[in-house]
């Protein structure tokens, strides 16, 4: 399956702002982010379809998913 | 030291160690002040209310982000308790000529301006700096006393003319932003304060204190790095809030704008700007910006919009020219004016307009949605008091009240504050945190979004990831009222926020330079309890000036869901559903009084008569 993936702040700066990833079916939130290199103690919040999700949410074939790094604005 | 400005005499008082363990500093002995020595019927632009300018324990020492200052008075804006902090190198300056607050009432018959230098303290003749803006003066004041390292925090024609949104700002690069605090200024005819401070200040440890500041200073620095708060500043945030429902768009009526939030903020800010760190004197994160426009008709050089200026100067008004922003935050740096207040007057003017509420034969031009040249003229006629911008020098609640009988519910704001650009509709806690915020709506009193939104935790509250719940009522109660706790005693403290949000300095950490720097040996409980009490002594003024539940309210426009984006359906509503367990969780009764019970706890059952118990 694929899923669309947006990253936000340093992540976007590091690794470009969107991309496309092919994944094994039942691949959850962690495995997307092993997949990227990521480690989930550097993710702030991962949203999929609109929705903020917890690292054991099960990821779908065409879902839309936003992992946002911590990012601080005054 | 005590200022008189209508006798034109200055004299030192001592203030004991038991005010200072109760209330810390900065924006806590600030409150103490203002609750004892102003009054209901105090009018925040007449003689008696008292300006202060307070310092706290951690500007002595080379402590990272100890460049902070608070200054506090009653709000002309609020009419009641109203503070705001900034940097630069003013605080430290102030703590090193050997004071930790000035008490400035009454008004001088002329303009003039405050020379401190040590122990030589003047009142001088400002006649020649009055009417220059906010950078000129500290070039003409330093010029004056022939020390161009003079630190000088004063005020730009805004605070002369007494608009309600007017700043102080501290050597030309940091903004006392909030609550009208240059315009009490202004009506003190005070200019300027100029300060020279050389003296070394004390503390318990210095050993422990100069190896404790070096370690967080690098560790901060890693974090700031880390998170891109040194390399684009506060503008990193742009594209993230905006994504999230966070960001003001269309003077919050708009759902969704990303290629705005993409033109606006970093990487494109950086860019566009030729952005650079301007540090504050002990900072490692160096969040504010130095930003340049060559030519064009927004030529400017000097400090940048911050993610607050990119929102409610941007966004909010439909613009994302960062070179159009960045001349519009120059206009009223200059000025002297609030980015957020006067963000949200152009935005009330814009939307009127649209509304028909306003023609262009009254405001003298066209004031569509996106036009920076008609907000960039409307700021500077604000500023000046001049044409269609006196209409808004009263700020926006004042402005929506003369323009239309209908426009009131148009003003996003608590307590006559406008609205920060955090959008409580994405952030839950905020609308909890904007509504009982004791300057009115302020999100640095809590910082409670960026737990939300995932980048901040402290675990010595118990505050940890799993509190990072999006569209949940659940914690929010608890959040605000533990955030609004600590945040007022870091800003007695006084440091800058961004070093323990942003910067990554645990409370623990915080604690052990304290502790250093004081002796006083606090723990967690000691600090929270002082957090608390700090906040309490500030709703007792609210109290007294009129507020209470019946302004712990939600501005109109933030039950209006969004038609789409990530918000899309989602509103903070019914404020009960929080407010009520606020109360509870603070000791306070069902219209938001302090019991009897909370203010024994505090030591404070004197102010049981203000509390009306």
């Amino acid at each position: 399956m694929e899923v669309s993936v947006r990253l936000f702040g340093t992540l976007r700066d590091l690794m470009g702002e969107r991309r496309t990833v092919s994944l094994d079916a039942g691949t959850t939130v962690t495995g997307l982010l092993k997949s990227l290199g990521l480690e989930e103690k550097g993710i702030s919040l991962t949203v999929v379809n609109g929705v903020q999700v917890e690292a054991a949410h099960v990821l779908q074939d065409g879902d839309q998913v936003m992992i946002v790094p911590p990012v601080i604005g005054g | 030291m005590r200022v008189d400005l209508t006798a034109g005499k200055t004299w030192t008082e001592s203030v004991g160690d038991e005010v200072w363990m109760a209330f810390t500093g900065g924006a806590g002995f600030a409150a103490k002040v203002i609750l004892e020595e102003a009054t209901a019927s105090t009018d925040p632009l007449g003689p008696d209310n008292p300006l202060v300018f307070a310092l706290g324990p951690y500007q002595a020492g080379n402590c990272p982000g100890n460049a902070k200052w608070t200054v506090a008075a009653k709000s002309p804006l609020t009419n009641t308790y109203g503070d705001s902090a900034a940097g630069a190198d003013w605080g430290v300056a102030l703590k090193k000529a050997g004071y930790d607050a000035l008490i400035i009432k009454g008004a001088a018959s002329r303009p003039v301006y405050l020379l401190i230098d040590e122990d030589r303290v003047e009142l001088k003749d400002a006649a020649g700096v009055w009417g220059l803006d906010a950078y000129e003066t500290v070039k003409a004041v330093q010029s004056a006393e022939d020390d161009p390292g003079l630190s000088v925090a004063n005020i730009g024609p805004a605070g002369e003319n007494l608009v309600k949104m007017a700043c102080i700002v501290a050597d030309g690069h940091s903004f006392a932003g909030r609550c009208g605090l240059g315009a009490v200024m202004g009506a003190k005819r005070l200019k300027a304060i100029a300060v020279r401070g050389k003296k070394a200040v004390p503390v318990h440890d210095p050993d422990r204190v100069k190896e404790l500041a070096r370690d967080r200073f690098k560790e901060i620095f890693a974090a700031a790095k880390g998170n891109g708060l040194r390399d684009h500043g506060t503008p990193n945030l742009c594209i993230t809030a905006e994504s999230l429902g966070d960001m003001p768009i269309k003077y919050w009526t708009g759902d969704v704008w990303p290629e705005g939030a993409k033109t606006i903020g970093a990487p494109n800010y950086t860019e566009v700007l030729k952005a650079k760190p301007l540090p504050c004197r002990n900072c490692p994160v160096g969040c504010h910006r130095d930003v340049t426009v060559d030519d064009g008709p927004y030529a400017m050089k000097g400090p940048g919009p911050e993610y607050e200026t990119c929102g409610m100067l941007g966004t909010n008004l439909m613009i994302c020219d960062p070179e159009a922003v960045a001349k519009a935050n120059d206009v009223c740096n200059r000025a002297g004016m609030d980015t957020i207040s006067a963000g949200a007057c152009v935005g009330l003017a814009m939307e009127c307009y649209e509304k028909g509420w306003i023609t262009a034969d009254q405001a003298g031009m066209e004031i569509p949605w996106g036009d920076a040249k008609a907000a960039i003229e409307l700021i500077r006629l604000m500023g000046k008091r001049e044409g269609f911008g006196e209409v808004f020098a009263g700020g926006s609640l004042e402005a929506a009240r003369r323009i239309h009988p209908d426009a009131e519910r148009l003003v996003a704001h608590a307590k006559g504050l406008d609205y920060p650009a955090h959008d409580p509709r994405a952030c839950w806690s905020l609308g909890l945190n904007y509504a009982t915020s004791t300057r009115g709506a302020c999100h640095m009193r809590g910082v409670t979004e960026d737990v939300e939104m995932g980048g901040f935790f402290v675990p010595e509250l118990g505050i940890v990831k799993d509190w990072s719940k999006l569209f949940s009522p659940e914690n929010k109660a608890e959040l605000t009222v533990k955030l609004q706790d600590y945040c007022a005693w870091l800003n007695s403290l006084v440091i800058c926020t961004f070093m323990v949000d942003g910067g990554e300095m645990t409370f623990t950490s915080l604690l052990e330079l304290f502790n250093a720097v004081t002796g006083w040996g606090w723990t967690v409980e000691d600090a929270m309890k002082a957090g608390e009490r700090i906040t309490t002594v500030q709703r007792l003024i609210n109290l007294r000036d009129g507020h209470g539940r019946h302004t712990d309210t939600l501005p109109y426009k933030m039950t209006v869901p969004a038609r789409e984006g990530f918000r899309a359906g989602k509103t903070p509503t019914p404020i009960e559903m929080y407010l009520d367990e606020y109360y509870e969780m603070r000791k306070w009764d069902a219209q938001g009084r302090p019991t009897r019970e909370c203010l024994e706890d505090l030591g404070f059952a004197e102010y049981a008569g203000i509390a009306g118990l």
